[in-house]
């Protein structure tokens, strides 16, 4: 008797469950990026990007009863490439992910597109590194603008705009750093320049003193730094305690926030370029810029709304096709163009054949310890 | 190579007296803290014979210290810098109670304490990213930005005022060590601790006060170093290995100590102005293995101290397996563990083959590491190089040379058994003096990497590396890799089982126990050093390549000092002077942090207690389990058979 009763209430519970979980489609991507190690900071950014928009959308959905759900599984690989190709095969071999987000780290994520391009896996990543879009895979898409594209619209504006000829260049030595610097002298180049002087600082450097002295026996009037943000805050500061007046030049990692609480006084004046602005007049914008600062009690950075962008865009093509699956998400990002973009918070979002974007940027200069726009995309 | 540097070289400028004096200052500022933590490295080696790879983390902490009671509470600079002071001596004083102790006592090898040690850096680190955040802190500023102008030099006030205080916690350690009598019966204890023993000099003491005393100057040091620049959870690992150096150029002494720092801190800044910064700190480590093996030729026998307990193996350590009455059973085994072995990869799923695989790879590496550190007893911190050297050249070799996979493979045990012949005088160093000359060796290696762009793309690294193919069979898929990997191991293996036995072997292990008298005994020790470490480097030589060809993609950050740290965990926890403990070491490294994934954040904190717990309480390695249940199964068997055979 009470066995059947008990018969009766699994059945039940088992028809109610089934019930749900046909009508519902789970889209499971997977972050993988430094939660620990050196670019914690930077990893931390992309997964809040990614967990804010994935809130977002799960609440949205629940209210209007809608059926998709967004599942998040985060893994750290403390940007040792290594852990980053573990993590990225336990992502797709056993949780069975849709997506990947990641890696953080050019190198990372370089050692993982053969992996996602073996598993056509979809992989958004906010890595600047050129290569990472030319091995040959349909699976790798470049949330961020490359090397390439930045630093000719940051080469143009110093050239053209601020009247800077003799421009020197220092970087850290790293997949990052090469890349812009190597990036920007093409750039100079196409204007039919050469940098006054093109050198290296080795990561995690303290004291520059010896880099400073040799910029100084150059006729420099601006430099383009671009590598470790610790790195180049304290080449800002030392230059402006040796009295040196020299225009600073910056990529994306210089218009991170931090970049002006770690060099102080020694930021102003600083011109830097990003796809993306915190005080631009755009409501999409402005609103998740003050939606991530309620959740995580920081200022969001691109490579948090690059994220926030690739899981929207995730959700949109499964909400399109009406059912989830890595080929549905890879094809969708495929398709998009010029005239069918995805619309979000970096703007008007699509790839080339490669997988590289299009954005325009802004310009920005750092006047009395804030960044305020001086030049606005495509002007 | 070396045309590479001469040609940077001759960028050289001409310094006016004005830039002169700048340098002076920020080398003098930078060597300061170089000194102040180069200290605790010295303190620590004469005392209790330890590398202590935390000192940087200590410094660490003290810089977080300083920051917390100055920038976040607004106690004034000098309280704060006094505070922070005091609380990472504190943690010196934990450490040594808590996790250390325990090793000291139990008189396990050095190298065991060392690893325990860096077991503790890894927890401080992820402890301040937990406490503190992962983003760099900036002090407020102390003394206000107007440079102070100098015979026309712009020099900081902050500079001034840090070198003073530097200078100051310098000279109060020095008076403690020459006035006060605890400072005196430390240097005893230091000098010969059974003759000060004798004296009434408490070794305990001299150990506590050790830690504390290390811990000091690392929070002195990182306060100033954290004020000049900034507060960061992973500032600790580079100050450390320049400040190591310089306790090495000052013969750990607490006075040469002093100027080594301070001499580090000055060369490197000028050498920067005249030489490619990308080659910065080859240069101070180039000048360093010099000094060591020009000036120095500092000669502490290799072989353990007579006081240490013989943990390590020989041979065959458990009776089952070398009893030929055992013979059937040892077969069957054999065959069940083949058996297994060949199944597991239909067993598992992708990613667990994955990390099979992975270590599998770090095992071939670790068991030559083996050799060298096992089995000769010379710590080598520069293996992750040799790792390196056949990673880049099995990838060039098959991507511009059109290399088959079998020759490439061979070409990179050959050439990093050539580069490790051609480091082979490294090897007339020893013990700790030989440790910080092979990281040397390693960061000049990898610095190569970085800047013979032409050679190994630089920093981008070398992607699209092809999988192996021998002749028609292509190994691709994860399980034919595993295959591949595991029949390339078992040749290993033999070959080191050769080289492990008889005379070879035997001549090994002399030279581990006791150089002076292998000498006597007429073994020409340096010959058996240097086969093990051509050997030892051929094998991370190999490892490299298959390294190479299974991830597709290397560049620079795979072959980094922290790896070369990684290999030598895997020995020591693994067991020391095991053939097998250096597999299960390879796959305990591999493993923990991908098994720790569920907690998460507290991740590398759980894998660094680890290290510290085995260390406590399995100071043979983890091979000691095995062998444990060996002689279980060994027991078990003879009760059963009621076999009465001789036991050795």
């Amino acid at each position: 008797m009470k066995l059947k009763m008990l018969g009766f209430i699994l059945i039940a519970l088992m028809l109610v469950a089934s019930s749900a979980s046909a009508a519902e489609i789970v889209i499971k991507i997977g972050v993988v990026g430094p939660l620990t190690g050196d670019f914690a900071s930077g990893g931390h950014q992309q997964l809040y990007g990614a967990q804010l928009a994935a809130e977002e959308i799960n609440a949205a959905e629940a209210e209007a009863n809608g059926n998709i759900r967004i599942e998040l599984i985060r893994e750290d690989d403390a940007s040792i490439v290594d852990q980053s190709v573990s993590a990225t095969i336990r992502l797709i071999t056993r949780e069975n992910i849709h997506a990947l987000l990641g890696a953080f780290n050019s190198p990372a994520t370089l050692a993982i597109v053969p992996v996602t391009a073996r598993y056509r896996v979809p992989q958004y990543t906010v890595g600047v590194g050129t290569a990472i879009t030319q091995q040959n895979s349909d699976y790798i898409f470049r949330m961020a603008p490359a090397a390439p594209l930045f630093t000719r619209e940051l080469a143009d504006f110093a050239v053209n705009e601020m009247e800077h000829r003799q421009i020197a260049i220092a970087y850290t030595q790293d997949e990052y750093g090469e890349t812009c610097a190597n990036a920007f002298k093409t750039a100079l180049a196409e204007m039919g320049l050469e940098p006054v002087m093109m050198e290296p600082w080795t990561l995690g450097t303290r004291d520059y003193t010896g880099l400073l002295t040799r910029i100084r026996q150059t006729p420099a009037t601006a430099i383009y730094l671009t590598g470790a943000i610790a790195d180049y805050a304290l080449i800002v500061r030392q230059m402006r305690q040796f009295g040196m007046d020299i225009q600073v030049l910056g990529d994306m990692g210089m218009a991170d926030p931090r970049y002006i609480e770690l060099a102080g006084s020694a930021a102003e004046g600083t011109v830097v370029v990003e796809p993306f602005n915190v005080d631009a007049d755009i409501p999409v914008v402005t609103e998740f810029v003050n939606a991530f600062s309620d959740a995580f009690n920081l200022q969001a950075t691109s490579w948090a709304a690059e994220m926030y962008d690739a899981v929207y865009l995730i959700y949109q093509a499964v909400k399109e096709a009406g059912d989830v699956s890595r080929e549905i998400i890879a094809e969708y990002t495929r398709n998009l163009n010029e005239d069918q973009p995805f619309e979000g918070v970096m703007g008007r979002i699509f790839f080339d054949d490669t997988g590289e974007p299009t954005y325009e940027m802004y310009k920005v200069q750092v006047i009395d310890g804030k960044k305020v726009i001086v030049g606005f995309p495509g002007e | 190579m070396f045309i590479l540097l001469l040609n940077s070289a001759v960028k050289g400028v001409i310094l006016s007296m004005e830039v002169t004096i700048q340098l002076l200052i920020s080398g003098l500022a930078i060597g300061t803290v170089y000194s102040l933590i180069a200290l605790g490295f010295s303190m620590m080696i004469r005392s209790v014979n330890l590398i202590n790879f935390a000192q940087g983390d200590l410094a660490m902490i003290g810089g977080f210290l300083g920051f917390t009671f100055y920038g976040i509470i607004g106690l004034p600079f000098f309280i704060s810098f006094l505070l922070a002071i005091v609380l990472t001596g504190g943690v010196g004083l934990l450490m040594e109670r808590f996790a250390l102790r325990r090793i000291l006592r139990s008189r396990s090898p050095v190298i065991n304490l060392t690893i325990a040690v860096l077991g503790l850096a890894f927890v401080f680190r992820t402890g301040a990213i937990l406490i503190w955040g992962a983003d760099p802190r900036a002090y407020p500023s102390i003394v206000g930005d107007d440079p102070l102008i100098f015979l026309g030099a712009r020099i900081h006030p902050l500079n001034l005022l840090l070198m003073g205080l530097g200078l100051l916690a310098m000279i109060t350690l020095h008076l403690f060590f020459q006035k006060t009598l605890t400072g005196i019966s430390w240097r005893a204890g230091s000098l010969n601790p059974e003759v000060a023993r004798l004296m009434g000099v408490s070794v305990n003491r001299t150990m506590v006060l050790t830690f504390a005393l290390s811990g000091m100057v690392g929070g002195a040091a990182g306060v100033l170093v954290a004020a000049l620049y900034f507060a960061v959870f992973n500032m600790g690992l580079p100050i450390a290995i320049k400040a190591f150096a310089a306790a090495a150029l000052g013969g750990f002494g607490i006075v040469g100590t002093m100027l080594g720092g301070l001499a580090i801190g000055i060369i490197e800044t000028f050498s920067v102005v005249y030489i490619n910064p990308g080659y910065r700190d080859a240069i101070s480590f180039g000048i360093l293995i010099l000094l060591l093996l020009l000036i120095y030729k500092p000669a502490v026998p290799a072989g353990r101290d007579i006081r240490e307990k013989l943990r390590a193996v020989r041979g065959s350590s458990s009776y089952f397996l070398s009893n030929p009455n055992f013979k059937k059973q040892r077969i069957v085994l054999l065959i069940l563990a083949t058996i297994f072995w060949f199944l597991l990869p239909q067993r598992t799923d992708l990613y667990s083959l994955h990390l099979l695989n992975m270590g599998l790879i770090y095992s071939i590496g670790a068991l030559g590491l083996q050799l060298i550190n096992g089995y000769t007893g010379q710590i080598s911190l520069g293996h992750a190089a040799f790792f390196g050297i056949g990673a880049y050249t099995s990838a060039i070799l098959t991507m511009n040379f059109g290399f088959p996979f079998l020759l490439a493979i061979l070409g990179s045990i050959i050439v990093a058994g050539l580069v490790a012949a051609l480091l082979t005088p490294i090897l007339r160093l020893s013990g700790f003096f030989l440790a910080m000359g092979t990281l040397a060796l390693g960061q000049i290696i990898y610095l190569f990497m970085i800047n013979w762009v032409n050679i190994t793309r630089g920093p981008y690294g070398i992607y699209g590396i092809p999988t192996p193919e021998i002749g028609p069979f292509n190994f691709f898929e994860f399980d034919s890799y595993f295959y591949l990997l595991t029949v390339t191991i078992i040749i290993q293996l033999l070959i080191f089982s050769r080289l492990t036995s008889f005379k070879m072997g035997r001549s090994l292990l002399a030279t581990r126990e006791n150089e002076r008298a292998a000498a006597a005994c007429g073994i020409d020790t340096f010959k058996y050093k240097a086969i093990a470490f051509i050997v030892g480097c051929g094998s991370a030589g190999l490892a490299g390549a298959f390294y190479a060809h299974y991830q597709s993609y290397i560049s620079p950050d795979s072959f980094t000092v922290l790896i070369s740290i990684n290999y030598l965990i895997m020995v020591v926890i693994g067991g020391l002077g095991s053939i097998p403990g250096a597999i299960i070491g390879a796959y305990a490294v591999v493993l923990l942090p991908e098994f720790l994934r569920f907690i998460a954040d507290y991740r590398m904190i759980v894998f660094g207690g680890l290290l510290v717990v085995f260390m406590m309480f399995l100071p043979g390695g983890l091979a000691q389990i095995g062998r444990e249940f060996l002689r279980f199964l060994e027991r078990y068997v003879v009760k059963n058979k009621a076999f009465k055979g001789d036991r050795r």
